[in-house]
Formats: structure tokens, C-alpha cells, sequence
């Protein structure tokens, strides 16, 4: 009798605490260029606030805002805005437009085989390339074998936006071979010395990410996906990642953790993982602005004549730390104007800072790209400490199992 | 209870109590009565499942299927401030939504989405823009679109013009299956024949359970060490273009039918009676003459079934094409072209397609091709099974297994 009460007590908390995650669970899916990241972030999210439970699904961005759509999900990861006809079946759905945060930028690489002596492509090259056009790596300066296209299936967002920025929402080449995820991606490259892939920087291992340049004219310089080169959008292919949110979802927490990936420490994540931060934490719902900054990338400032660079050097820092929205600063408290406040201020100002911030050109391997890179590279080898220190506490439980497996046998001997 | 009075003469009448054989019976009656009716609901109830899955997907590719799907885009424009104005059916033929969701919408939402699909229409100018690519003639047979540069069979069903050609999709299908066959067929049999006609006893133990085991590998792992492993190991032995192609899928399919043909054929050839085989040899043929030419003629119709069950096995099956495959969409006969099969395309496809959308009608009516193709085989072969086993009855009828054994052949060596 006296187990009753017990087992009462356990299920009721047992029920407390489903009842109480489940207040405060927050789905994520979306975008698999942006999985890790996601990841990532809601790993250190919820070692900060433990209250709090966020489950991370890819399956590519289309996926992610059909979900949306379809309520399924609290925030859709995408790496590419939204298509009109998703925005009107949204309208039709909810009575109003998504709103739009961008939460970290990308450089869309172009990889090769290590092997590949090819050096630099311009984006017309990689069209012409995706398009079928050039078949063979001599055409490009490289050796006397085949090309063979590797690519992203139709529901990842890396597909949509390279449709619609490097291939001008021309078909690709039936002879692309679609896999799935960027992993794959990079992985076929890599083992495939006559393969070129495309794919969200932060999965460049064991392959080579080429130098774009915009077109052949002599003032464009081909350039690598650094930070420097994907913030001020001398990169051709920089793209920023979006997160998208229904209005009617004016959950508290939800806004927090929103507020916590634009912020200080959830960009920090950003830099660990790979991709690049945001020049100032831009959160804007006004699709057409967006749409501007998106064709800004593709037709791209030709970059400014040689003498430039040392006022736009010193003019680039300045307006870094006042648009950086302060993560102390008071949390506005009713939960429903949270979202959408915020875009508000920052939608404003980075227009003001496109226009503020020359583009300087720079030299193909300038010491800002090394210490981009080393920067990059000290990132990539804590992660792998990390990992090593996980490794390293898992082989400790499974010593302590054993000694406690290896303990109860005895006992059951003795007995 | 109509039984009792029938079967008390049997019993011995002082046994035991008419009162208690009568609750007994009785007791037997129901409880059998209860399980057949149970069984019989379950039945049924597969049986509707089976007959509703066929009308769900019938439903959603109907209006493809009749026409009336219809993707043209005519030039003309509504005004966004005019539109509210204008009768449902008009915005909703525009909008390409249904007639009762724009009239539940605001004034002021409908002039948002009208603005956003004049967007969107305003983007494309095209010449294909009038063609109802959802069309027979569109989605069987070849046609020249813009930008490129002859006819060709096209499935590009993301494009701002969207592209159903259905024939390179079937052609990688088959291409796949047989392949798949051809490789799995000869193994199986001969491993079914060995295993058990000519293997020892303790040889077959342990073999007959090893190969069935292949029949638990997850067919994601035997796509996975296709991607892996084999497209690897066959690129550096057959030095071909495209890594991943129809015989890298076609190999790794194999494995996954191997083990059902072979435990069908298993199991057809130990049906066959004991006699026919002690016949064969007390007359003086060697171990082999008589698996050859009595065994497996007696078990054809087993095997043959075996047979179409693979193939229905490597026409459906997703996952190992979906990594393994490639999944480009081209004409070619070649071995070692990439294909994209119609399990992956409908894999990789559905979850991304709008509901309701063309995209979506033709993914289900592509899935229910495949249905017709398996469906068609099956009844084909069931045909020819039937038609062999009683041509092999009357064959075994006239000769001399009538006067052995008359009535031992009759169906045993059916499956």
C-alpha cells in the first residue's frame, strides 16, 4: 500500500514535466545548409536556459517554410527568401506575411577536387558550367577530362538560390547529379578528381573552394568566401540565412531565443560553426527591401578605383558597435510587439550602412584573408578539442559501467 | 449448442455431466465464433485499407489525369486596388486558389496577394508562358523549350516553366530494375539450388540463415555503402564518367533483392516431393543432372513467382536509389549514366510540393503508374505460373511420376 502514494508522486511528476517542456519547446526545421548552425544553437541555448526545449529537423528550406505553412513548426531555417507563391499560400493562411530575420551570412562556395588545377572561375563560368555549356575542364584551363555536375535536390534552399542568382532561373543541366544534403555534396567532390559542387562555406573539408570574381573586366578580382569578402559582399556568391516566423506566433520564448541568435552570444555560435556573423544584427519583415539587398549581391557594385581603400578601411569598423543591438538592453515586455519591434530599427539602419560602406577592392590573398583564415582555422580546431573532450568523458562513463557491471557479477557470485 | 445433441452418442455416458459437455461446448462454440468474426473484421479491414489507398491516390492525380490541370499563364494583370471589387471567381482563377478562401479573406490581405502574384507573373516572359505543360502531349513526348537547343524529354518541375516529361523517369526506373535483376537473379537462383539440392546438411544450416540475414540490412545502409563505398571502388575498376549511375544503384539494389528471390526459390525447390529426387538418382544421375533437370523444372512456377517478386522489389524500392543513383534526369541507355528513378523522385520531391499544386498532382500520378506497372507484372505472372504448373501437372500426368507417386505432385511444388 505504501507504493501508491509513491507511484502517484512519480507520475504526476513525470506528467509536470512533459506539461512544462512542452510549454516551452520550440521546433526548428528548415534549411540543411543551416542544420549544424541550428544545432549549435540550440545546444548552447538550452544549456543556458534549461527550461526551455528546441528540436532541430533539416530537410531543406522548402520543407521548412511548408511546414511553416502548415504549422508544424515554430521557426522555419531558410537559406534563401521566401518565393512568392509561398508568401501568397502563407497570406491565404495566416492573413499576413512571415516576418523575416536574417541571423548569419554564408559565402555559397564553389568546390572542386583538391586535385583540380583550375584557379579562379567567374560567375558567368559557373553558369555556363551548371548549364551545360562547358563540358570539359580545358575549356577552363584545367585538364583534359570531363566535367561532372553535383548539386542540391529542389528543396534545398543552396538549389533555389543558385537557380536564381549564378544560373538566372535558367534550367540546370539534366546531366546534374542531385544529392542529398551538402555533405554529400562535398563528399562526391572530394572523391571525384573531374566533380564541382556547390555548397554553404562552412563545409569546406577535404575539397577546394575556388575565388570567384564577378566578370571579366580588369576592376574585379576574384576573391575567396572570407569573412571580409562575404561581408561587404565583394564575394559574389554572399547570401545571408534566414530564419522565418508566422506573426500570429507571439510566443515569449520564442522572441527570446529569437532575440538571443541576432544577439552577441548567438552570433559568437555563428563564428564557431563556420559561417559569418552579421555586420549589425539585422532583423527586417519588409520583403521588398530584401529583395533589393538580394539583387545587390547578384549584379554586385563593381569595386571601387584603387585609391579607395585606406578611407574605407578606417570608415568600415566605425558603425559595427552602435548597430550591434546591446544584449543587456531592456527586453520590451509585452512578448507580442517583440517580433515586431525589432525589425523595425535595424531594417533602417543597415540601408544606412550599405550606403556609408565603400566597397574596397583587395588582392587575391591580402594578410585580412589570412588572418580571416587562421582565424577560421583556430575556430575548426576547437571544435575538434571539443569533440575530443566529449570522447574523451564518454570513455569514462563506459569505464565506470563496466567496473559496476564487472562489481555485481561478484556480488552475484558471492551470493 | 446444436452441436451437443449431435455428438453425445460418441461420449461415454457416464463420463462425465450432460450440463457440463453442454457449457463446454457451448463455451467452445462462442469463443471460436468470436475469433472468427475478429479475423474476418481484420481482413476486411486490410482489404478497405488497400481499396482506400488506391482512391486517395487516384483522387489526387485525377485532375491531372483528366485534364483539367492546367498551368498556362495568360499576360494580363489585375490591379491590386481595383480587386476587392471584382467577383471571387475572377481573383481566385488569378490567384489559382479556391473560389470560398478568397471570398473568407480581408479586402486588405487580397490586395497583397494580388500584388504578389503580379510580381511573380511579372518575372516570367516566356514563350513557353501559354503551353500547359501538365498535358499528354507535354509529358510523354519530346518538345523544344526556350533555351534550349533541340527536343528533348524534360522533367524540370521546379522551373519558372515548369517541365513533367515522365519518359526519362520511367526509362531510369527500368533502367535500374533490370540491372538490379540481372545481377540478382543468376546469384539467387544458383544459391537457392545449391543450398537446397547439393549443399550438406551443415553447410545449409548455416548458409540458409546467413543469406536471409542480408534480407534485414536497412535499405538505407545498403544506400549508404553504395554512396560510400562501392561508387568508389567501381569508378577506379571501370574508370567511368559519373560516379554515382544506374549500376552503382542497380548493384546495391541487388543485394537488397538477392535474399528474397532466393528465399522463394529456397523454398519452391524444397517443396518438390523427396521421390522425384531419389528417382533421379537410383537412375543414375549425378548430384547436379538432378537438381538441373528434375528439381528445378518441378519448382518453375515457384521459382519463376520468386522472379516477378524481385522485380516488384527493385521497381519500388526508395532509398538505395535515392543515394546511389545520381538523380539526373536523362535520356541515355548507357549503364553508367546517371538516372532518377520515380520512388526518388517522389522521395525527394513530395515533401516540398504545395499541396493541391500541379507539382504535387503529377508526383501522385506518377505513383500510381508505378502501381499500374507492378500491378500489371504481378497479373501477368500469375498468368503465366498458372499456365506452366498446369502444363507441368499434365506433363507429369502422362509420364512416369503418375505411376510412382499418382497423387504426391498435386500442388506441392507450388510456393
Amino acid at each position: 500500500m505504501k507504493a501508491l502514494p509513491t507511484f502517484c508522486l512519480l507520475v504526476a511528476a513525470v506528467f509536470g514535466f512533459a506539461l512544462s517542456a512542452g510549454a516551452q519547446q520550440i521546433t526548428l526545421k528548415g534549411s540543411d545548409t543551416m542544420v549544424i548552425l541550428n544545432q549549435k544553437w540550440s545546444e548552447e541555448y538550452m544549456k543556458k536556459n534549461p527550461g526551455v526545449s528546441i528540436q532541430v529537423t533539416g530537410g531543406g528550406s522548402g520543407t521548412g517554410l511548408a511546414a511553416l505553412k502548415n504549422g508544424t513548426t515554430d521557426v522555419a531555417a531558410s537559406s534563401r527568401q521566401m518565393k512568392s507563391k509561398e508568401t501568397q499560400d502563407f497570406l491565404v493562411q495566416f492573413g499576413g506575411k512571415p516576418l523575416c530575420y536574417e541571423v548569419a551570412l554564408d559565402g555559397l562556395a564553389v568546390y572542386v577536387h583538391a586535385s583540380n588545377p583550375v584557379k579562379e572561375l567567374t560567375v558567368e563560368q559557373v553558369a555556363q558550367l551548371y548549364l551545360g555549356k562547358i563540358t570539359n575542364w580545358k575549356q577552363l584551363g584545367g585538364d583534359d577530362v570531363p566535367v561532372v555536375l553535383y548539386g542540391r535536390e529542389s528543396n534545398s534552399g543552396t538549389y533555389g538560390y543558385f537557380k536564381e542568382f549564378v544560373l538566372k532561373e535558367s534550367d540546370f543541366s539534366p546531366q546534374t547529379q542531385t544529392l542529398a544534403g551538402t555533405g554529400a555534396v562535398i563528399d562526391a567532390v572530394s572523391k571525384d578528381n573531374k566533380g564541382v559542387g556547390y555548397g554553404g562555406i562552412a563545409y569546406s573539408h577535404h575539397v577546394k573552394a575556388l575565388p570567384l570574381r564577378f566578370d571579366n573586366s580588369p576592376n574585379s578580382v576574384a576573391v575567396l568566401p572570407t569573412m571580409e569578402n562575404v561581408e561587404s559582399r565583394k564575394y559574389p556568391l554572399s547570401r545571408p540565412l534566414y530564419f522565418y516566423v508566422s506573426p500570429k506566433n507571439t510566443r515569449p520564448e520564442l522572441a527570446a531565443f529569437i532575440r538571443w541568435v541576432t544577439g552577441k552570444e548567438g552570433q559568437k555560435v555563428v563564428t564557431d560553426v563556420g559561417y559569418y556573423p552579421l555586420p549589425g544584427a539585422v532583423a527586417a519583415n519588409d520583403k521588398d527591401k530584401e529583395k533589393d539587398k538580394g539583387k545587390e549581391a547578384s549584379q554586385a557594385p563593381k569595386p571601387a578605383p584603387v585609391s579607395a581603400p585606406v578611407a574605407a578601411a578606417e570608415a568600415k569598423p566605425a558603425p559595427k558597435p552602435e548597430l550591434r543591438p546591446e544584449p543587456t538592453a531592456p527586453v520590451a515586455p509585452a512578448p507580442a510587439t517583440v517580433p515586431a519591434e525589432t525589425p523595425a530599427i535595424p531594417a533602417q539602419s543597415v540601408a544606412a550602412t550599405k550606403e556609408e560602406r565603400p566597397v574596397a577592392p583587395q588582392p587575391a590573398a591580402s594578410p585580412d584573408e589570412i588572418a580571416a583564415l587562421t582565424r577560421r582555422e583556430a575556430a575548426l580546431r576547437n571544435r575538434e578539442s571539443s569533440v575530443a573532450e566529449r570522447e574523451d568523458e564518454v570513455a569514462k562513463r563506459e569505464a565506470a559501467v563496466a567496473s559496476r557491471e564487472i562489481a555485481m557479477r561478484r556480488a552475484y557470485r558471492g551470493r | 449448442m446444436s452441436a451437443s445433441p449431435k455428438r453425445q452418442p460418441e461420449i461415454p455416458p457416464n463420463s462425465f455431466p450432460d450440463d457440463l459437455y453442454a457449457d463446454l461446448c457451448k463455451r467452445e462454440v462462442i469463443t471460436d465464433d468470436i475469433a472468427g468474426r475478429i479475423m474476418l473484421a481484420l481482413s476486411t479491414l486490410s482489404i478497405l485499407a488497400v481499396v482506400l489507398i488506391f482512391v486517395f491516390v487516384a483522387k489526387e492525380c485525377l485532375p491531372v489525369l483528366t485534364g483539367q490541370t492546367s498551368t498556362v499563364r495568360s499576360g494580363k494583370t489585375i490591379d491590386p486596388e481595383t480587386a476587392a471589387k471584382m467577383p471571387a471567381e475572377e481573383i481566385a482563377a488569378y490567384l489559382q486558389q479556391p473560389v470560398p478562401t478568397i471570398r473568407s479573406l480581408t479586402p486588405d490581405v487580397l490586395k497583397q496577394l494580388v500584388a504578389l502574384r503580379n510580381e511573380e507573373l511579372a518575372g516570367s516572359k516566356n514563350s513557353d508562358d501559354a503551353l500547359n505543360t501538365t498535358s499528354w502531349a507535354l509529358m510523354l513526348m519530346p518538345h523544344q523549350w526556350q533555351g534550349y537547343s533541340e527536343p528533348a524529354y524534360i522533367w524540370q518541375p521546379t522551373s519558372k516553366i515548369e517541365k513533367y516529361n515522365l519518359v526519362p523517369l520511367f526509362l531510369g526506373t527500368c533502367k535500374v530494375a533490370f540491372i538490379a535483376l540481372v545481377i540478382a537473379v543468376p546469384l539467387a537462383l544458383l544459391a537457392a539450388i545449391y543450398v537446397s539440392q547439393i549443399a550438406s546438411v551443415r553447410v545449409r544450416e548455416i548458409m540458409k540463415p546467413l543469406i536471409e540475414l542480408l534480407a534485414g540490412v536497412p535499405s538505407v545502409v545498403l544506400g549508404f555503402l553504395a554512396l560510400i563505398a562501392l561508387a568508389t571502388i567501381f569508378q577506379s575498376i571501370f574508370h567511368y564518367e559519373a560516379r554515382l549511375n544506374s549500376f552503382v544503384a542497380g548493384f546495391a539494389l541487388a543485394f537488397a533483392v538477392i535474399p528474397l528471390i532466393f528465399t522463394v526459390a529456397e523454398d519452391a525447390l524444397s517443396a518438390v516431393p523427396r521421390a522425384h529426387k531419389d528417382a533421379a538418382l537410383a537412375l543414375g544421375a549425378t548430384e547436379w543432372e538432378c537438381a538441373w533437370r528434375v528439381m528445378v523444372p518441378a519448382a518453375l512456377p515457384g521459382i519463376f513467382a520468386a522472379v516477378v517478386l524481385g522485380f516488384g522489389r527493385a521497381i519500388g524500392e526508395t532509398m538505395v536509389v535515392l543515394f546511389a543513383s545520381g538523380n539526373s534526369s536523362i535520356m541515355s541507355l548507357s549503364p553508367f549514366d546517371s538516372v532518377r528513378t520515380i520512388t526518388a523522385t517522389i522521395g525527394s520531391e513530395l515533401a516540398d510540393a504545395a499541396s493541391g499544386s500541379a507539382h504535387y498532382q503529377v508526383l501522385f500520378l506518377i505513383g500510381g503508374l508505378l502501381f499500374l506497372i507492378t500491378f500489371t507484372f504481378n497479373l501477368l505472372a500469375d498468368l503465366a505460373i498458372g499456365r506452366l504448373r498446369s502444363r507441368i501437372e499434365a506433363l507429369a500426368g502422362r509420364e512416369t511420376y503418375s505411376i510412382i507417386q499418382p497423387k504426391a505432385y498435386s500442388g506441392d511444388a507450388a510456393i
